[in-house]
């Protein structure tokens, strides 16, 4: 299982699946697969969407589960 | 202002909506199970006692149901456009294939061992009305039948709805 940032990115930017779907030349319900967590993305497209959201890949796609904001803010509360 | 064409787009495209997946699932087991059990039932004359019409009345309504299915925007999509497909499509194509194949060739073996079988067992020869022409039109025409809609059938029973595709 690979898990993805790619709903938090998508909205932050204001994209709809569609538009993101067009962007990187996939389903827009290939989209919402991948959002919730059906679907894991070709290495192909995993660098095509890491390129759209111009962030490393490493910071959309992980093979552990990301930590939430709170968990973030309390480490780099925790490291100061 | 809401975008119609693009609304219109999504809807017209291919939808996984819970609705219309429980259409699909309906549709695919009524084609694929329902019209080769009914002709096998027909075919060993075991509905001897209802009348002829109505046998003649459910077994078109159950062949019927390859009309909604054929007109499915899935089955279009990943039937006739599998060059515009995406990575997750054709994998989900491959699998419903590969599905189908290892369903149908099971199918033929043990059609072909119970034949067998029974020429054995009955002391049957190819001459008895088991082998006529109608009982072996009648088992190709399911054979073509269950090969058309068994990649449908698999794709409605095993992928899951999407009930916000359009966000």
């Amino acid at each position: 299982m690979i898990y993805n940032r790619i709903k938090i990115l998508r909205t932050e930017r204001g994209l709809s699946r569609k538009e993101l779907a067009e962007a990187v030349g996939v389903n827009f319900q290939t989209i919402g697969y991948l959002e919730r967590g059906d679907y894991n993305a070709s290495l192909e497209l995993a660098f095509k969407l890491a390129e759209f959201f111009e962030v490393p890949i490493d910071m959309a796609f992980s093979p552990r589960p990301f930590r939430t904001m709170s968990e973030q803010l309390a480490a780099r509360r925790a490291a100061e | 202002m809401v975008d119609m064409s693009t609304a219109n787009c999504v809807n017209k495209d291919y939808s996984l909506t819970p609705e219309a997946m429980k259409r699909l699932r309906f549709y695919s087991a009524m084609a694929v199970i329902g019209f080769p059990i009914f002709s096998v039932v027909g075919m060993w004359d075991w509905l001897d006692d209802f009348n002829k019409p109505i046998q003649f009345i459910v077994s078109l309504l159950l062949l019927m149901s390859f009309l909604p299915l054929v007109s499915n925007r899935i089955y279009n999509r990943l039937s006739r456009h599998q060059g515009r497909l995406d990575e997750r499509e054709k994998d989900t194509m491959r699998r419903a294939q590969a599905f189908s194949y290892k369903f149908i060739v099971i199918l033929l073996l043990i059609l072909i061992l119970v034949g067998l079988a029974s020429l054995g067992l009955m002391d049957l020869d190819f001459r008895t009305p088991y082998f006529s022409v109608s009982i072996i039109a009648i088992t190709a025409m399911n054979l073509v039948f269950i090969m058309l809609f068994l990649p449908i059938t698999y794709i409605a029973w095993t992928e899951k709805p999407l009930d916000d595709e359009v966000m």
